[in-house]
């Protein structure tokens, strides 16, 4: 694309085509948007499964604990 | 194809209906429990200080020392909700609402613990421990923040105990005005704490009112564990529709949503925790992330206001005051911080900056954890001690 001359093309044509390709950017804006709120509702339809892992609190904090420790050995 | 029968659907769609019947009418009980226990508290409470609770909690004069019951007291227990009950239950009991003040800012900061330790389920995966760690931390720093402006503040002026006590007084009504004659709580849970009055006179007379506020304190610890859990199970469909129409939806949204969930499942580090594994994926921007939070915190303040209508009499109106000062200072805070550009920045870099350090090296991690809510907490303690 970076070498592509358009001295040739006509300032209508050139219009056009800008028109086009911002209509084009404005698909593909759209489409990335819609699959990230698409993943969102996603992973909101996990909801149980978030309220099961928040609640084992203190096995997180245990296996946090060793990793700390094992961080420290691993530094020395 | 298991080929279920209709007859066979039917009564299994009756026995979820009865089901949810009956853990409907147990979420009943369990507030009739917590009202009930916010009862003993305040009775027990007035009984054993005989109306001098001011030199039974002279230590807390200084609103440093209140912040700091408040901070550890939630982060032992874990609730929030639990420990605004028992505030709420001690001023209804002679507690000086100015001294409850920084008590219930306190439980704000203690309750951010929990979601930092659910962000700590992520430490196997770097990236996500980052998101998931900067997720929950931004609560602490804007409750930290909330704190840094709005307690030398009320120190010197007492605007939130001044507007929660005007609002109170027209709500419940001054000693002109008082509606004791229709308070309907009062004839319902009097004749249980009647019961545990007795059954702490029959273990020890002396510390019959010590052991009412213990009993009191036990029950709310155990009801806001159940109702936390019944209210996970029959809400979570609700509270996934809120979450769904809140999204793409803009802060505002994510503000009320958060607040919405709390009030549905009745605490807000439930909530908060649940926008860890949501971040942690990284389908969920800490920017989108941090306005549900404070909804939260907003949230959480339906179970004081609840509280409250336990308490009837001359200290209906402190009880209610104390717990409206909770809601005042939530939504105040969120006014300000997250409405002030400026401000509304510095937790999400705080946030962003703890994590980065945190994924890196574990052991800043856990000096944060321990030091914000246990170590400095407890030497400011110990400081204030020596000095007194």
């Amino acid at each position: 694309m970076e070498n592509e001359d358009f001295s040739s093309l006509s300032k209508k044509k050139l219009k056009t085509l800008i028109q086009e390709t911002q209509e084009v950017l404005d698909q593909l804006k759209g489409e990335l948007k819609q699959r990230k709120l698409d993943k969102r509702h996603e992973e909101i339809d996990h909801m149980e499964e978030h309220f099961e892992d928040a609640a084992h609190n203190l096995s997180n904090l245990k296996n946090f604990i060793q990793k700390v420790f094992s961080e420290m050995r691993k530094d020395k | 194809m298991t080929g279920i029968s209709p007859s066979e659907q039917s009564e299994t769609s009756s026995d979820n209906l009865a089901l949810r019947i009956f853990q409907w009418l147990f979420v009943l009980f369990l507030i009739y429990l917590l009202i009930t226990a916010v009862g003993m508290i305040g009775s027990g409470f007035k009984g054993a200080t005989k109306g001098q609770a001011m030199d039974l909690f002279a230590f807390a004069t200084n609103p440093f020392m209140g912040l700091i019951i408040g901070v550890i007291a939630t982060a032992m227990i874990q609730s929030s909700s639990t420990v605004t009950s028992i505030i709420v239950g001690l001023v209804a009991g002679g507690l000086p609402v100015e001294m409850a003040v920084p008590m219930i800012m306190g439980a704000n900061i203690g309750t951010t613990i929990t979601n930092t330790i659910v962000s700590l389920g992520h430490i196997n995966k770097k990236k996500e421990f980052r998101r998931a760690f900067a997720a929950a931390t931004v609560h602490d720093f804007f409750n930290l923040m909330a704190v840094a402006i709005f307690l030398p503040v009320e120190i010197i002026f007492h605007p939130l105990q001044k507007i929660a006590g005007i609002l109170a007084s027209h709500l419940v009504g001054g000693e002109n005005l008082s509606v004791k004659g229709l308070n309907f709580i009062k004839p319902m849970t009097k004749p249980v704490i009647a019961q545990f009055k007795k059954l702490a006179e029959m273990i020890s007379e002396q510390g019959s009112h010590v052991l009412l506020i213990v009993f009191g304190i036990f029950i709310i610890f155990l009801v806001i564990i159940f109702i936390g859990r019944l209210l996970k199970k029959l809400m979570v469909g609700r509270a996934k529709n809120i979450m769904h129409a809140s999204i793409g939806r803009g802060p505002v949204s994510g503000i009320i949503s958060g607040a919405v969930v709390t009030v549905l499942v009745q605490s807000s580090s439930t909530t908060t925790s649940l926008m860890v594994p949501l971040a942690g994926s990284g389908v969920f921007k800490l920017k989108q992330i941090y306005p549900f939070t404070l909804g939260a915190n907003i949230g959480t303040t339906i179970t004081a206001l609840l509280a409250a209508t336990a308490i009837s009499g001359d200290h209906a109106v402190l009880a209610l005051q104390i717990a409206l000062v909770h809601l005042i200072y939530n939504v105040s805070a969120v006014l300000l911080i997250y409405g002030v550009k400026n401000l509304r920045k510095i937790p999400i870099r705080g946030a962003l900056w703890l994590a980065r350090v945190a994924a890196e090296k574990k052991i800043y991690a856990l000096i944060y954890m321990v030091g914000v809510f246990f170590v400095i907490p407890g030497l400011m303690v110990f400081i204030y001690q020596l000095i007194a």
